[in-house]
């Protein structure tokens, strides 16, 4: 498994545990939309590196969100990622959690 | 390198290959498994030549995201035809062909626009890729487009910073 979901009462947290979201592990982070609350932050804390096949995968999981009235955060994602995240309008769709806005969040 | 690539790498990169001082050939499968290894080749390239690691990181996304697209729109994803990837190091840069052998792009291919978001979200697109070109553009110094029938070749230049510069020349 690449992700590891964590279920709170008003929450999930989806932790991708792979270190890298391309082609080849965007399959496993799509499949995970249906497990989606309505608040849901994704940990990307192990996540080394992401390209546009990953960010694909993000935004499906963005529009199933939209489709369904949830919002999706991003939490944990290094400068870097902020950056092509930025590059590309990803954080208007999924906005990035601070560590206390994160805690506040999920209580963790 | 597999004849066919090789061959066409070489005669891509004539024009420049005289001025380098070192010369890195990965030739891979068309298969997304393998992109990984030019992306981690590109990382260590770039590190060894003193780029800092934000920019490293920089030079492998564009990386992999050329080599993506050789896999995916070039070689249409056939494990048995081959994506070059040629690392070349100049005195003040870092030049990376990413070559495929597939039907050729449209030349204006380059001067993607920003792709939308909100079009690709507001129409609930099954797949909502083509932002790896854009990505590219941003990423790097320079990009230059060649493409025929027999292939596409992207070059992508990194400008080396002026500490690496002169590391590189007291080495």
């Amino acid at each position: 498994m690449s992700i590891k979901m964590e279920q709170g009462q008003q929450y999930t947290i989806i932790r991708i545990l792979n270190d890298s979201i391309d082609a080849l592990s965007a399959k496993e982070i799509e499949q995970s939309s249906g497990q989606m609350q309505q608040s849901t932050v994704l940990d990307f804390e192990r996540v080394l590196f992401i390209n546009s096949a990953g960010i694909s995968a993000l935004l499906k999981l963005v529009i199933e969100a939209r489709k369904h009235g949830k919002q999706l955060y991003a939490a944990n994602l290094t400068a870097h990622h902020r950056k092509v995240f930025e590059m590309v309008d990803l954080t208007r769709y999924m906005p990035l959690l601070t560590e206390e806005e994160y805690r506040a969040k999920t209580g963790r | 390198m597999a004849n066919e690539a090789g061959a066409h790498i070489q005669e891509q990169t004539n024009s420049i290959i005289g001025t380098s001082n070192d010369v890195v050939d990965i030739t891979i499968p068309s298969n997304h498994v393998f992109e990984r290894i030019a992306r981690d080749g590109a990382g260590l390239v770039a590190r060894y030549l003193g780029f800092s690691d934000e920019r490293a990181q920089d030079v492998q996304l564009a990386v992999s995201e050329a080599v993506t697209n050789a896999i995916e729109h070039g070689n249409k994803e056939d494990a048995n035809v081959k994506v070059g990837v040629r690392f070349l190091v100049l005195k003040d840069k870092l030049a990376i062909q990413v070559i495929d052998q597939g039907e050729g792009l449209p030349a204006d291919r380059i001067n993607a626009a920003k792709p939308s978001i909100e079009s690709k979200l507001a129409q609930e697109e099954e797949s909502p890729r083509g932002l790896g070109i854009y990505l590219i553009q941003q990423l790097v110094d320079a990009v230059e487009l060649q493409t025929n029938e027999s292939g596409t070749s992207f070059t992508m230049w990194f400008n080396l910073g002026a500490a690496a510069q002169q590391e590189r020349a007291e080495a």
